[in-house]
């Protein structure tokens, strides 16, 4: 009984993630039905979503997670969730903004790929959207790259939600500057849209503030 | 005349300087009234639109003592006149098109500007640098009423029941911010400060004391 103990010596390397073979392809993003969310090699290649040296200046862009009928610029379009590409720096960044440092190095513990991140509001929002159905494990969303939104002025107070304390649950809104939008779909809906496309949702380049 | 409060729909109506130099910037609604619902509501009808003008002073370079201050007490003073203009200069555009030289024109290097800033001249020269860039940077957007603000003004003091524009920890504290920005998700809130000295009241009582008419009388008896 309990033989596999005998001469074991036991070594602490500390919490292992095991990579996962969670990158999809194109310009997507996998959201798992735990709320999980990672991006493809293309997308992080595109928009420099890489965590970066902890000393280095340039901390790259991590992803704002917007319901469009949340946004009082975009609440008069047809429903679609809308991801923001936004310096890491900001405050209350969605996606891909924060990661645990080597100590002595200050590199990335973690890939962007193999860390993701989770976000109970892209779920929500993929839930009500129809997305992601309780049945399955995950869905890929694409970005519509061919219509990127900007604000006419470069300022966008978009919608957040306070996520601690006394006050957890209001809504409040962040402020960002010269940040592109992009609607997103699945890359089913997305594919069907292109070979109807009179289903494809209209979407305008610039967004009027008022 | 808008009062302290948290008030929707205005518009920056003017930026200028009076004839002691000193910077106004004035205030204006914008809300659109239906002339016919006005003319059906009960009570009297009021078409004026309210507005309010804000003189922004010239920081001071003593305390509230009279003494002088430090130099770090000099450049928060200047900071409390440059920072709520900066605040709404944000609201129209990028930081990127926000460009100050409040030192332009002075002798102020780093090495001496302990002993420059308690020079009149510089510390004038600073003060209209800030008001003539601020209006030169406004000109565009002054009017503009495309993009309503909600703003919240504090009253100037427990004694002063006038408005003023908050000037101290702007960044988690604003005072202004665009009416796209749904009432629910407002960051236009007075602080625990603010509230516990009376500085969100717009009206008299707890400022200049009004002397009941026994409190006059009792003390009328004392010398009679």
């Amino acid at each position: 009984m309990y033989a596999f103990l005998q001469g074991l010596t036991l070594k602490d390397t500390g919490r292992q993630r095991k990579p996962k073979e969670n990158s999809p392809l194109g310009f997507t993003l996998r959201i798992f039905a735990n709320g999980e969310v990672y991006p493809s090699k293309e997308l992080v290649t595109k928009f420099n979503l890489e965590y970066t040296n902890k000393n280095n200046e340039n901390k790259g862009y991590g992803i704002d997670v917007i319901d469009s009928v949340d946004w009082t610029p975009t609440a008069n379009l047809p429903r679609m969730i809308l991801l923001g590409i936004t310096p890491k720096t900001e405050a209350k960044v969605d996606l891909f903004a924060t990661c645990r440092y080597d100590t002595e190095t200050g590199n990335p513990k973690s890939t962007v790929i193999t860390q993701g991140s989770t976000s109970e509001t892209l779920l929500n929002l993929v839930r009500s959207m129809g997305y992601l159905t309780e049945d399955q494990k995950y869905c890929d969303l694409e970005l519509v790259l061919e219509h990127p939104i900007t604000m006419e002025d470069g300022i966008a107070n978009i919608p957040k939600l306070i996520e601690k304390g006394d006050r957890k649950g209001e809504k409040t809104y962040e402020r960002r500057e010269n940040v592109t939008f992009y609607a997103v779909n699945t890359v089913e809906n997305l594919a069907e849209m292109k070979t109807s496309p009179v289903a494809t949702p209209e979407a305008t380049t610039t967004v009027e503030t008022n | 005349m808008i009062s302290v409060g948290i008030h929707p729909d205005l518009v920056i109506a003017k930026t200028t300087k009076n004839d002691q130099g000193t910077l106004v910037v004035g205030v204006k609604e914008v809300a659109e009234v239906n002339p016919l619902d006005a003319l059906n509501a009960s009570g009297s009808v009021n078409f004026n639109k309210k507005e309010q003008d804000f003189l922004i002073y010239p920081p001071k370079q003593t305390n509230f003592d009279g003494a002088s201050l430090d130099t770090e007490g000099l450049m928060k003073a200047i900071a409390e006149v440059k920072d709520p203009l900066h605040t709404i200069l944000r609201q129209y555009t990028t930081d990127s098109n926000i460009k100050w030289d409040i030192f332009a024109g002075t002798d102020v290097t780093a090495a001496n500007l302990a002993e420059e800033l308690k020079k009149t001249s510089t510390w004038n020269k600073i003060y209209s640098n800030i008001v003539d860039q601020f209006i030169t940077m406004m000109k565009p957007y002054v009017g503009e009423t495309g993009k309503p603000m909600r703003m919240l003004f504090v009253r100037q003091s427990k004694a002063k029941h006038f408005p003023k524009l908050r000037t101290r920890f702007l960044d988690s504290n604003p005072f202004i911010e665009p009416m796209t920005v749904p009432a629910a998700a407002s960051k236009l809130k007075y602080t625990k400060y603010e509230l516990e000295n009376g500085l969100d009241k717009a009206d008299s009582v707890g400022g200049a004391q009004q002397v009941s008419k026994a409190d006059a009388q009792q003390a009328e008896a004392l010398f009679s």
